[in-house]
């Protein structure tokens, strides 16, 4: 059997390309799948522990957690698609109103 | 009866009281002023009445000392203020030094009193002046009866206060206001001194009582070497010594402020701006003095410290020198006199400083007697010639104000010493004393002291020649008012013509009592020399000072130079200015402006303009350019301010985080996760060293 | 090596090279591809971690559902054009470069520390971990917590599609 931390190393390096996604790409549907990856990353990281433990609560978040990123992803969309129809550009850099 | 004792301090403060409130009290304006021209003589001689009324049981009171609570019906122990160890109690010391002074105030006091009620009569103030003169009377009374150093201090300072009111009374002339800042501000110097000299007062011995009915007081105490706890102070010499002395000299510094010593006697002439009775009575008879009181009270340390009396005695000469010289070129009538308090009152810290206290106090009250006397008289004669001081713009009055001339040729002569009136006496007992200094240089003291006695005669014949001899030197009949203030309205007759009229009964009745006074006040005498003052002056007996034996051989050889001395200043005053009879003046205009002499003494030996440049010109600039620009602008003002922009400087930096992009804000998260993380790793219990 | 072994190593390469992909393809569009064979290497990944329902609930919702939304949208705003305008003069690239670094430092040492506290479970007795029988009994029974939650989400899932309406909405007239 696959020994579990090389699970939780590789939902760590998924994580963290998710992370460095979410900082460096500018058009918000992409940092938006960025985030997607963290969530499965996470995901891994509740199965993998979950089958360790010999429970099914790991897998049990993650039923809850994939419906809400369902939903979320929905929603995050939506406002996308309202931020665009304001701006007529889709770079995350442009929405700045909260600058000093 | 001693309980009520406290009837003399606070009939004054009744009167104060009254004449403060006369304007609501009656509804006539004349009225009011009827009524305060009579409350406030009557309070004062009231008081002296009081006084004098105690005085047997004073003196039949254990050590010729009772104490009484100053306020009314209360017992001398009533506390004024109580906390840690320090005591200070609202009573009166009722003791032959204090009941003295209260009858010389009240009773010269009231004098010029009725006095003032007449020359003041056309005067639009007259209520506020007599509430100010009452006022007056109230503190000097504090100051003199007081227990202890605070409230004799209080006094101090109230005397002070009144000064400053009444010399600054006609306030609409920007010098009289002016010459009201420069005595205050000047006496304020030296309360430095009595301050600190309080203060250390009560370091050394633990209380501020000059005497107290369980042997306590600082006075008793310095006399056997104690402190209030009765640990022997003596016995560390090291350091009793030079504590005395400092207490002595800071007392003294005090007393240098109030009573016009070098180099603080700036203020005195200035103070002439004040209404005439206002010189008589403070700057004469009264407020100056009270450094003399206070000298003459503490008296017991100062005999402790050999030092502080050669300070007191070597200032009170030089300030009798220079009084005496500088009112040698004095044209103003009050000026000449203003110098010639300088000038006594030197003689009196000089007896202070030869340990000869008696005769300083005896000269206090023969100085009040002769100096009201003059100072009054000079008031009629300026009232007579419609405001005029100058007295090169006088002359040959003797034939039109016989009586004043008279009363002013008793003063003159009683200053100058000439036997028998007072001022022989008791001017003679000071340097009688000098020729005896306990501690050295008693024929320098008593040389220079003579030479200054010549100079005393020679101005104040000076003063009478120019003023009623000679020939006048003015109109009779054309003399132009010089209303000073507030005057409201003219006697007519004498507005209508301008003429020279000899003053009211009212003003001259109090000078005939104090020329009276000036002949025979040399019976005193024997009463200062006696056992009367045992009790509350000290002797000469500490350690090596010792009434000394006299250098010129005795009090009678003293009398015969004295008396040729005075009579020779007199005669050559006379010479000199029978001479000069177009003028008045010894020396010709141009040859004022270059004789070296002239020049010194006409500018008052430099302190005013000494001290102008010190403390006004050069220290106006220290307090603007350095104190006010570079402390206060710059480093406190600046540390705040500075506080204030270095927070806005950091917020100015700081506030480049708020970028508004939201990629830097998750980026901001990371850093806080990374943080986390490594602080878990850091402190997590379940790692295993691999 | 064990086939396991051999098989994980193959999907794990698989996985961080399509992720790595997302992040770094220009066009939006390849990035959503790509990301859709990371969910594919996900699934797998549980399939070997003996969660079954959830490896087929994943490829449908996540790559079915999610991804499909994601390139509906990607279409809908018409962005073919990569990112061609000017990287703001920011420190935001290296920063972020070298805090990830950090951070997989940190996550692969902390691994390598940690010392997982129980043995783990026997393969054949976590055979049936993930099947649909045993999810279900989990999911309803009244001994496990996990019932309110199911419920709850539907009202969620309501409440995301009233809210997703409201957003798209043009302006009400």
């Amino acid at each position: 059997m696959v020994p579990t931390h090389y699970y939780l190393v590789l939902a760590g390096i998924l994580f963290t390309i998710g992370v460095i996604g979410v900082l460096v790409k500018r058009n918000p549907i992409v940092i938006f799948m960025c985030v997607e990856l963290m969530l499965n990353a996470a995901n891994l990281t509740f199965v993998a522990l979950g089958r360790h433990f010999g429970q099914t609560n790991g897998q049990m978040y993650v039923v809850f957690a994939l419906a809400v990123a369902a939903a979320e992803v929905s929603v995050g969309l939506g406002i996308i698609v309202m931020m665009f129809r304001q701006k007529e550009t889709i770079d995350i850099d442009e929405v700045h109103l909260l600058k000093y | 009866m001693l309980s009520y004792a406290w009837l003399i301090v606070w009939l004054p403060l009744l009167g104060f009281a009254h004449n403060a409130f006369a304007g609501f009290l009656y509804k006539d304006p004349k009225a009011a002023k009827n009524a305060v021209s009579f409350v406030a003589p009557f309070v004062v001689f009231a008081s002296f009445l009081v006084a004098l009324v105690l005085l047997p049981a004073v003196m039949g009171a254990p050590e010729h000392r009772a104490y009484a609570g100053f306020l009314p019906f209360a017992s001398p122990d009533s506390p004024w203020i109580k906390f840690g160890g320090f005591e200070v109690n609202f009573a009166l010391l009722l003791d032959p030094l204090s009941l003295l002074m209260t009858l010389i105030v009240t009773g010269v006091g009231g004098l010029i009193h009725i006095y003032a009620t007449s020359y003041m009569e056309t005067d639009k103030e007259f209520n506020r002046f007599f509430t100010y003169f009452n006022l007056f009377i109230f503190m000097m009374l504090l100051l003199v009866l007081g227990e202890n150093f605070l409230l004799m201090f209080v006094g101090w300072e109230g005397v002070g206060t009144c000064s400053y009111l009444l010399i600054s009374f006609w306030y609409t002339e920007t010098a009289n206001a002016r010459a009201g800042n420069k005595a205050f501000i000047v006496n304020r110097v030296g309360d430095v001194g009595f301050v600190l000299g309080m203060l250390a007062i009560w370091s050394v011995f633990g209380t501020l009582s000059f005497f107290n009915a369980h042997g306590t007081g600082v006075m008793q105490l310095a006399a056997q070497h104690l402190d209030i706890a009765g640990n022997a102070l003596g016995d560390l010499k090291l350091w009793f010594a030079p504590a005395i002395t400092t207490i002595c000299i800071l007392l003294f510094i005090g007393a240098a402020g109030k009573s016009a010593q070098i180099p603080l006697f700036v203020w005195l002439p200035d103070a002439m701006a004040g209404p005439t009775p206002v010189s008589a009575l403070i700057h004469a008879a009264t407020m100056v003095t009270a450094g003399v009181v206070m000298l003459t009270r503490c008296s017991w340390l100062f005999v402790q410290s050999t030092t502080a009396l050669q300070i007191v005695a070597w200032i009170g000469l030089a300030t009798a020198v220079l009084g005496a010289t500088i009112g040698l070129v004095q044209n103003d009538i009050k000026r000449v006199l203003a110098y010639s308090t300088i000038s006594q009152l030197g003689y009196m810290f000089l007896a202070c400083g030869i340990g000869n206290f008696r005769a300083a106090m005896f000269h206090v009250t023969t100085h009040a007697f002769f100096k009201a006397l003059l100072f009054l008289g000079s008031g009629a004669v300026i009232h007579s010639m419609h405001g005029e001081q100058d007295m090169n713009k006088m002359g040959g009055l003797k034939k039109l104000l016989p009586k004043t001339w008279l009363l002013m040729f008793i003063g003159t002569y009683a200053i100058a010493g000439i036997f028998p009136l007072a001022g022989f006496w008791s001017k003679d007992s000071i340097l009688d004393s000098a020729a005896s200094s306990p501690w050295g240089s008693g024929l320098l003291l008593y040389g220079i002291g003579l030479l200054t006695a010549g100079m005393t005669a020679f101005y104040m014949n000076r003063m009478m020649w120019k003023t009623f001899y000679t020939e006048a030197r003015f109109e009779d009949g054309k003399l132009p008012s010089l209303a000073h203030g507030n005057e409201e309205h003219h006697d007519d007759h004498a507005e209508a013509t301008g003429k020279v009229h000899e003053s009211p009964p009212t003003m001259l009745l109090p000078l005939y009592v104090l020329a009276f006074l000036s002949v025979v006040g040399g019976a005193l005498m024997p009463l200062f020399f006696g056992s009367f003052f045992d009790t509350t002056i000290a002797k000469l007996d500490v350690g090596s000072l010792k009434e000394g034996t006299s250098v010129i051989g005795g009090p009678l050889v003293g009398y015969l130079l004295s008396t040729i001395v005075a009579v020779a200043g007199l005669a050559a005053a006379r010479t000199l200015y029978t001479q000069r009879q177009q003028t008045g003046e010894l020396l010709a205009p141009d040859r004022k402006r270059v004789n070296p002499l002239y020049r010194i003494l006409a500018a008052k030996w430099g302190f005013d303009t000494l001290y102008d440049v010190l403390f006004i010109r050069f220290g106006g600039q220290f307090a603007t350019k350095i104190l006010w620009r570079t402390v206060d602008q710059g480093l406190v003002d600046g540390t705040i301010s500075g506080l204030a922009k270095l927070v806005g400087g950091l917020s100015e930096v700081g506030r480049r985080v708020q970028t508004g992009y939201v990629r830097n804000y998750a980026l901001g998260m990371l850093v806080g996760v990374v943080v986390i993380v490594i602080g878990l790793l850091a402190t997590w219990q379940n790692l295993s060293a691999h | 090596m064990l086939a396991p072994t051999i098989i994980f190593w193959i999907l794990a390469l698989l996985a961080i090279s399509s992720a790595l992909m997302v992040v770094l393809a220009k066009n939006p569009v390849r990035s959503a591809l790509f990301l859709v064979i990371t969910f594919l290497a996900v699934a797998m990944f549980y399939i070997t971690l003996s969660a079954q329902f959830l490896a087929a609930v994943q490829i449908m919702v996540y790559a079915g559902a999610i991804m499909v939304l994601f390139l509906f949208v990607i279409m809908l705003l018409n962005l073919s054009a990569p990112e061609a305008l000017k990287e703001k003069g920011t420190l935001q690239r290296p920063v972020a470069a070298i805090l990830g670094a950090i951070f997989i430092t940190l996550l692969i040492f902390s691994q390598a520390l940690l010392e997982m506290p129980t043995k783990p479970a026997l393969a054949n007795e976590v055979e049936n971990l993930g099947t649909v029988q045993t999810i279900g009994l989990s999911l309803f029974s009244p001994k496990l917590p996990w019932l309110f939650p199911f419920e709850i989400t539907s009202i969620l899932l309501l409440v995301a599609v009233i809210g997703a309406i409201i957003l798209a909405k043009r302006k009400l007239d």
